[in-house]
Order: C-alpha cells, then sequence, then structure tokens
C-alpha cells in the first residue's frame, strides 16, 4: 500500500483510541481533500459542509474500517460520494454533468466563450482553477483524484464506481482540455 | 499527454504545484469542528447507561408476565395430573405394605423386589392404565368426548388405582364390594352417570384430586359420585380383569381382586373354569 500504509496504521491506531492518530491523519489529507471537494462543490458554504460531512463518516466508520485499499482510496471514495450526495440535493450536477465524453468536451469547448478567457488572464493557478470549474464532473473527479489524492487510475476507478478503463479515459479528456484552457503556462 | 502507463499516465507535481498556489486549506474553526467531533466519538458513552438498564428491566418485567401467566395456565393441569399421581402413589405404598405384611416367609425380599421391579420399571402411567399417547391426549384437549370400548378399558385400567387411593379408605379397602346388581341400578340409573367422555370435567377432576383417603363417598357431592368399576359389573368382564393384572405382574392385586370376586359371586370362578376348559 506503499505510503497508504502509513495512514492505515494511523487510521487503526484512531479506530483504536488513539486521538492523536486522527490528528496526524487529518493533517496529512486536509488541504488536498479541500481543493478536492472545493473544486467539486463550487459554493463555498456547501464545500464546508461537505467536507465536515466527510470526515463525520470517516469518523463514524472508524471501526469498520479494513485496510484492504489505501486509505486514500477510500477517503476519496467518502469524499466522492459526499459530493455526488451534495449534487443530488441541490439538483445542479443535472446542469454540469454529461456522460458522454466526447459529447462533454464539446460542451465544454463551446462553454470556454469570453468568462474564461478573461479569466486566463489572471495567474496559473487562477486560470488552472477556472479552467477545472469548466470541466464536466466526471473529468474534474478523475483529474483531481489523481493530482490531489494521489490515486492511480485503478483506485480513481475504485473511488468514483466505474472500470479502469473509463478512469483513464476521463483522465485522458481532462488534460487534454485543461492544456487546452491554459496554454503556454501548462506543464508538459 | 505523458502517457506513462496505467498508474502514472502523467506527472502530478507540475499540476500539484498549480493547484497549491491557487488554493489554501480549511478553515480554522472547520478544522477545530472536526478534530472535537474526532474526540468526542472517542469518549466513553457513560450518558447511555439507561440503554442497559432499560434492557434488563424489560427482560425482568417479561419473566415476571411470562410466570405469571403460566402460573395461571398450569393450576388445572396440576390439579389433573398431579391429583391423579398422588393418590396412586399412596395406593402403590399401601400395596406395597401389604405385600410386604403377606409375604411368605419363605419368600425372600429380593424375590419379592426382584418381580415388583419389571413393573416398577414400566411407565408410571401405565400403573394408571393411562398410555403415553392416551395422556398426551387429554392434555392438548384431543382425546374423544363421547364413551365407548375403549373408554370402558382405559376405565377398567385406571379406576383400581383411584379406588383403592380415593374411593376407598384403608380401613375398609378390603371390604367386599357391593352386590353387583346394586351396582348395575346405580349405573343404569340416569342421574348417576357423570362422566361418560374421554376426558373428566374439570370439577370433577379437582373434586377426586382433593379427596383424602379417609374421606369417604358421602361425603362427595352427588354430581361426582364414583360408580363401580367396570369390570365389576360382570364377573366375566372382573375375571378378564384379574387375568389382565396376572399378565401385567401384579400379582398381589389379582390375588385381591379374585378373592373379591369370589365373595361378590361364590361358585363362579370354579364355574366359569370348567366351562372354559369344556369348550
Amino acid at each position: 500500500m506503499g505510503d497508504g500504509d502509513a495512514d492505515a496504521q494511523l487510521m487503526l491506531r484512531y479506530a483504536a483510541g488513539d486521538a492523536r492518530a486522527f490528528d496526524a491523519l487529518y493533517d496529512g489529507h486536509r488541504r488536498a481533500l479541500w481543493r478536492f471537494i472545493r473544486r467539486s462543490v463550487p459554493d463555498a458554504a456547501a464545500t464546508d459542509d461537505v467536507f465536515q460531512e466527510c470526515w463525520s463518516r470517516v469518523i463514524a466508520h472508524r471501526e469498520s474500517y479494513r485496510p484492504e485499499a489505501r486509505f486514500a482510496t477510500w477517503l476519496y471514495r467518502i469524499a466522492h460520494n459526499c459530493c455526488m450526495d451534495h449534487w443530488r440535493r441541490s439538483s445542479r450536477r443535472a446542469t454540469r454533468e454529461t456522460t458522454d465524453d466526447e459529447a462533454v468536451l464539446a460542451a465544454a469547448g463551446d462553454a470556454s466563450a469570453e468568462p474564461l478567457e478573461e479569466v486566463l488572464q489572471g495567474e496559473a493557478g487562477e486560470r488552472l482553477t477556472a479552467a477545472l470549474a469548466y470541466l464536466p464532473q466526471e473529468q474534474r473527479d478523475a483529474f483531481l483524484l489523481y493530482v490531489e489524492g494521489g490515486l492511480s487510475v485503478a483506485e480513481i476507478g475504485e473511488a468514483t464506481g466505474v472500470n479502469p478503463e473509463t478512469a483513464k479515459s476521463r483522465l485522458r479528456y481532462a488534460v487534454t482540455k485543461l492544456k487546452q484552457s491554459l496554454g503556454e503556462v501548462a506543464p508538459d | 499527454m505523458d502517457e506513462k502507463d496505467d498508474t502514472t499516465p502523467f506527472p502530478r507535481e507540475p499540476w500539484q504545484r498549480l493547484l497549491d498556489d491557487a488554493e489554501g486549506g480549511p478553515p480554522e474553526t472547520t478544522d477545530g469542528r472536526i478534530r472535537a467531533a474526532a474526540r468526542r466519538d472517542l469518549a466513553p458513552r457513560f450518558h447511555r447507561w439507561w440503554l442497559p438498564a432499560s434492557l434488563a428491566a424489560s427482560f425482568v418485567l417479561a419473566v415476571f408476565v411470562v410466570q405469571s401467566q403460566f402460573g395461571s395456565l398450569r393450576v388445572p393441569m396440576r390439579t389433573e395430573s398431579h391429583g391423579g399421581d398422588g393418590g396412586a402413589i399412596t395406593a402403590r405404598i399401601i400395596d406395597h405394605e401389604e405385600a410386604e405384611a403377606a409375604r411368605p416367609s419363605g419368600r425372600s425380599a429380593s424375590a419379592t423386589s426382584g418381580r415388583a421391579t419389571p413393573a416398577r420399571s414400566e411407565p408410571e402411567t401405565d400403573d394408571f392404565g393411562y398410555e403415553d399417547s392416551e395422556l398426551a391426549a387429554d392434555s392438548a384437549g384431543a382425546g374423544p368426548m363421547v364413551g365407548g370400548p375403549e373408554r370402558e378399558l382405559k376405565e377398567a385400567m385406571e379406576l383400581p388405582q383411584e379406588s383403592a387411593a380415593a374411593r376407598e379408605p384403608r380401613s375398609v379397602m378390603d371390604l367386599p364390594a357391593p352386590p353387583p346388581a346394586a351396582d348395575d341400578e346405580n349405573a343404569e340409573d340416569p342421574g348417576n352417570v357423570v362422566v361418560t367422555g374421554g376426558r373428566r370435567r374439570p370439577e370433577e377432576v379437582a373434586v377426586t384430586a382433593s379427596r383424602s383417603p379417609t374421606q369417604g363417598i358421602t361425603e362427595t357431592p352427588a354430581t361426582t359420585r364414583v360408580r363401580p368399576p367396570p369390570f365389576e359389573k360382570t364377573p366375566e368382564t372382573w375375571y378378564a380383569f384379574i387375568e389382565k393384572l396376572r399378565a401385567q405382574g401384579k400379582v398381589e392385586e389379582a390375588d385381591r381382586q379374585l378373592a373379591r370376586l369370589e365373595e361378590a359371586h361364590p361358585g363362579w370362578v370354579e364355574r366359569y373354569l370348567q366351562d372354559r376348559a369344556e369348550r
């Protein structure tokens, strides 16, 4: 499980009653998980709610946690489910999500009319954030799980409930789209 | 796209640097809430002390209710079975004492006990004339409700024990039975016929069970008068009953009944045996 081994051990220690293990676990994932949720749920207040809900589920399921996969995979699967629940509740997901990758890419190209052009004038980080907001939900999740969560393609598929080939396809479309949007500031 | 393999299609680090520049982390208040929730969940849950207490109280209450219900339901069952047992056991003890007293001097106690052992080893219900299935059927309320040959046979096997235990006090056990003619009259009198079904009525059972051996027949209500045993109706049935007792190994009881038969019907046994030998 690589570095996930350490996280899994921390989680097991927390399940056994060690509160300091949870602090270490939380410190190691709070920023990345926050960014993942922040970009999946644009509303700042909702981001905070989803973030707390995610960690509440981690706390509630601490006794049933089994280190069968990396802790990060388990954590981001919970986060992904929390985001899905939020989208279902707010009924906003239908307007931002399509399932066909080609259609998504075409729609994303149409959507990048003037707002994105304005944002792209700013810093590279801000431009990337704006470009992510224009990605379809599945592609954005795949990209963020890969970059922020450090998950592999197979783990992304496991966390989002799809097979690895679909996860890999979503990741490829996301990177292609982001590179087009960022232009010369895009990483190689 | 830098697609190296399935696990790392492209390098993460450049994208992570861009994202780190763009976004921060959760507010400190959120951090505090989550850490507090994590510690609160680890704390012992003393506030739930009432849960096991309420479960224990519910269990005790359920046991109390079940016991009270079973206690009220088992009263008639105890009256019917234990009352009959008590009478029969008393009668059997009397028989045993009489057997001890009447045992010939040449006969050893071991021989007596050895002969009595098979009878004792039989199911106790057999001593009273009940079979297990019949007893179970009576207890379950599934027994026959009308009389018949089975009922006559059952009474023939049952009543000697009751008559020894309950109907007759020990001092009058060996008194001669009333004349059969009078018994027939009483039996044919509709007012004296109490029970013809396969199951005795609870009030009659209660009277039979509570009747002490020293009480006479006259103390019982008219509706619970005990008829003479059916096998005493005719000498033939009486003798058949005696043979049945011998077949069961109850020699003392068979001898006693034979003596009563000879007193009630002088010379009948000899004539009967002669007739049977001629046939």
